[in-house]
């Protein structure tokens, strides 16, 4: 009975690790050829993540969308190429809460797009430096946590009306990032290629709004009011010295 | 025997600022702060941040006060630093570190080398020689300094430690011709001539300076293309040349010098000769031996500068030799000096902190980037034939300096642009990468530029507005003299 007991529980500890390892075996095959997340404003504070990636499914026909902002909720349907009718689900690899959909045909790669809502996105408590004004920081992290490298992957956050990127702290270097204008607002991007297991890119900077008139006709009126100052000074001594 | 003067007590009629001049103080501070807020208050370019645009803002703004002079310079520089960090241009804690940064160092350094040397007598003695020997007059000794200049380009592979080597030699030659500061034209001529000939000697010779060899490597890694020492040397030298010909020649007309031989000694007994001056000066003292065991030691020390390892299994820094060769001056028993013996210019040392600060923040916030980009994106390049897309790039090449101070920043922006552009239009990426390389040493006009400018500049010989003018003017020759290097010179060594 004993021996029997003992053989038992053999057998359903060698099924069970070989299930975890059809699991592993399975997301192992799951391969991102491109990621791309665009954040564009609904309004000041909230913005809409698009995610479009292409992808090699893993063998259980399955794609896995990342979750990287806090309380994001997808809005619609997944669209794409060897996607349709298939709708997303929340899923947990290991310790890490993500999305996935099923595909139709697990053997080819897959296009797929869809979005997610995004509150909050832009209310970040503003804060100052040891001087100037007070900006609100934006951080965005994207970690790799596939098993396998993600081919490209490109950022985009276009900012809310009426607001600017006043510096951009990560990447340091001008020639890391872009500007860019959408439909008259301002954006910024990013792009890594080959991001690693576990590697991460991160997009960090301030924005505020742009100067208002008052701000504007403020800083004229001080420039000008030294400026003349020290002209008007200026000719007076060289009037002086000339009568001299 | 009367002895000579020191430099602070002789006293010259000093010549009145020109019409020109008067109204530039004038105007000056209004036209500083009306750019700024024109440039402040624009709509922020797209592809710039408000940060790149602030700092852009300071740097337009702060150059008009240094071209004008409408106040002093150490006023202007900390104007600059305050408007940096008020605007968010830079942070304080970068805009404030600039202090710290080597070349200060560098400079307080080289000022007190100078003072240790000027006090020993040495420097005198050495100076007296050269002028007597290579220099009896005012144009000899130019062009005796510019020799000397560019045969220590092949062995001191800085061009810092060059200029913090000639400083004081040129300084007491000054003494010798009597020549004061910010009145001497030939005063200008000498220092303004050492920024050109220590800058472009540099340019004919691949290891002169660390830029050049990273700018060979990416010949190398992007267009594979193995440029070796002697090729850069027949390619540029010949360029380096006739430029420093011309810097020779456009000096002599801006600054008519007022001196043609140096100033005889009076004495009691009658006139002496420089030759009689040397002797006169009698043995090497003990003092003039200390001096020059300190200063020989610093030379060393640079000329071996990236061999230190291998020497001795210690590396010491360029900034470190200067800072060392500084305290061995104050050391009791080694060294000679005191304190206010040293007389090291902190107003000029503030202006240095501040157009360094300046230009490090036009560059990290991407500013300098931006314009460079705008002026490539301007042209048409593909519509245009290989010479005229030449003279574009090398134009771009040579003037990108007045946006970007640091050397290695430019390498590092621009080659890769050229030869990737060459690449798209189907053109021989070398045509246009090579000439390229020889402009990178074209930092001569701002004293906020390259190093060996701030440290002549300290000495208070020129204004920013004469250093400016002279060399625009330079580098608009170089720039033609490249132009028809294209249908010859480069053409015969096979660049073209």
């Amino acid at each position: 009975m004993k021996k029997m007991r003992a053989i038992l529980m053999a057998a359903i500890l060698i099924i069970a690790l070989s299930g975890l390892t059809a699991i592993a075996s399975a997301t192992e095959l799951f391969t991102v050829i491109t990621y791309d997340e665009v954040f564009t404003p609904a309004n000041a504070v909230d913005a809409v993540l698009t995610v479009e990636i292409e992808a090699k499914p893993d063998t259980d026909g399955y794609i896995y969308i990342a979750k990287t902002v806090k309380d994001m909720k997808p809005v619609g349907e997944v669209t794409g190429e060897n996607i349709g009718g298939n709708k997303l689900e929340e899923y947990k690899m290991g310790n890490i809460n993500c999305y996935r959909v099923k595909v139709n045909d697990p053997y080819r790669t897959v296009k797929a797009k869809v979005q997610f809502d995004c509150l909050n996105f832009y209310n970040a408590a503003a804060k100052a430096d040891q001087n100037g004004r007070a900006n609100i920081p934006v951080t965005h992290v994207f970690t790799n946590f596939f098993v396998n490298p993600i081919g490209t992957y490109n950022l985009k956050v276009v900012l809310p009306e009426k607001t600017e990127i006043v510096k951009v702290s990560t990447p340091s270097k001008y020639a890391d990032f872009k500007l860019s204008d959408e439909n008259g607002l301002k954006a910024i991007a990013i792009s890594k290629s080959k991001l690693a297991p576990a590697a991460a890119a991160k997009l960090d900077y301030t924005m505020n709004t742009s100067a208002s008139i008052f701000d504007k006709i403020l800083i004229w009126t001080f420039c000008l009011a030294i400026g003349l100052f020290v002209l008007f000074a200026r000719l007076r001594e060289n009037k002086s010295s000339d009568q001299k | 025997m009367q002895t000579m003067q020191s430099l602070s007590e002789i006293t010259m009629a000093k010549k009145g600022p020109s019409t020109f001049e008067k109204w530039m103080k004038i105007t000056g501070v209004t036209i500083a702060l009306i750019i700024f807020a024109l440039i402040y208050t624009m709509e922020t370019p797209i592809k710039m941040t408000m940060q790149g645009k602030a700092s852009l803002a300071v740097f337009c703004m702060a150059f008009v006060l240094w071209v004008t002079q409408a106040i002093p310079t150490y006023a202007s520089a900390l104007v600059a630093i305050v408007a940096l960090v008020f605007t968010g241009a830079w942070s304080q804690d970068s805009a404030l570190a600039v202090f710290g940064q080597d070349i200060i160092w560098l400079m307080l350094s080289a000022f007190i080398i100078t003072a240790g040397m000027e006090k020993s007598g040495f420097a005198n003695r050495l100076a007296l020689y050269i002028v007597s020997t290579f220099g009896t007059t005012a144009k000899k000794a130019l062009i005796a300094l510019g020799v000397v200049n560019l045969l220590l380009a092949f062995v001191v592979p800085s061009t810092t430690a060059r200029a913090a080597m000639m400083l004081p030699i040129c300084l007491m030659i000054l003494k010798v011709y009597r020549a004061n500061p910010g009145v001497s034209n030939f005063g200008k001529q000498l220092m303004i001539q050492e920024i050109h000939f220590n800058n472009i000697s540099t340019s004919g010779i691949l290891t002169a300076t660390a830029p050049q060899i990273l700018a060979v490597g990416y010949i190398l890694s992007m267009a594979q293309v193995d440029v070796s020492w002697s090729q850069w040397l027949i390619a540029s030298m010949p360029i380096a040349i006739l430029t420093l010909i011309t810097s020779f020649v456009i000096g002599n007309f801006l600054f008519k010098s007022e001196v043609d031989t140096p100033p005889v000694e009076q004495t009691e007994t009658g006139e002496l000769s420089l030759k009689e001056q040397l002797k006169a000066l009698g043995p090497i003292s003990k003092n003039e031996i200390k001096a020059l065991i300190i200063f020989f030691l610093t030379i060393a020390l640079w000329a071996t500068d990236g061999h230190h390892l291998k020497l001795f299994g210690f590396q010491v820094s360029l900034v470190m030799t200067a800072v060392l060769s500084g305290t061995l001056f104050f050391m009791p028993y080694i060294g000679i000096l005191s304190w206010k013996e040293a007389k090291i210019p902190w107003d000029l040392m503030i202006f240095s902190a501040g157009a360094y600060a300046v230009g490090l923040a036009l560059d990290a916030s991407g500013a300098a980037s931006f314009l460079l980009n705008s002026i490539f994106d301007r042209f048409n390049l593909e519509t245009l034939s290989p010479f005229m897309l030449y003279m574009i790039v090398m134009f771009i090449a040579s003037f990108s300096h007045l946006v970007f101070t640091s050397k290695n920043v430019r390498v590092v922006i621009l080659l890769p642009a050229i030869i990737l552009l060459a690449k798209s239009l189907g053109i021989n990426p070398l045509l246009l990468a090579l000439p390229a390389c020889f402009t990178i040493c074209d930092s001569i006009t701002l004293p906020p530029h390259c190093k060996p400018n701030l440290i002549f500049y300290s000495t208070g010989y020129f204004t920013v507005k004469d250093q400016f003018i002279y060399g625009m003017l330079v580098l608009f020759a170089k720039w033609l003299i490249l132009g028809a290097a294209y249908f010859t010179w480069f053409r015969i060594v096979g660049i073209v």
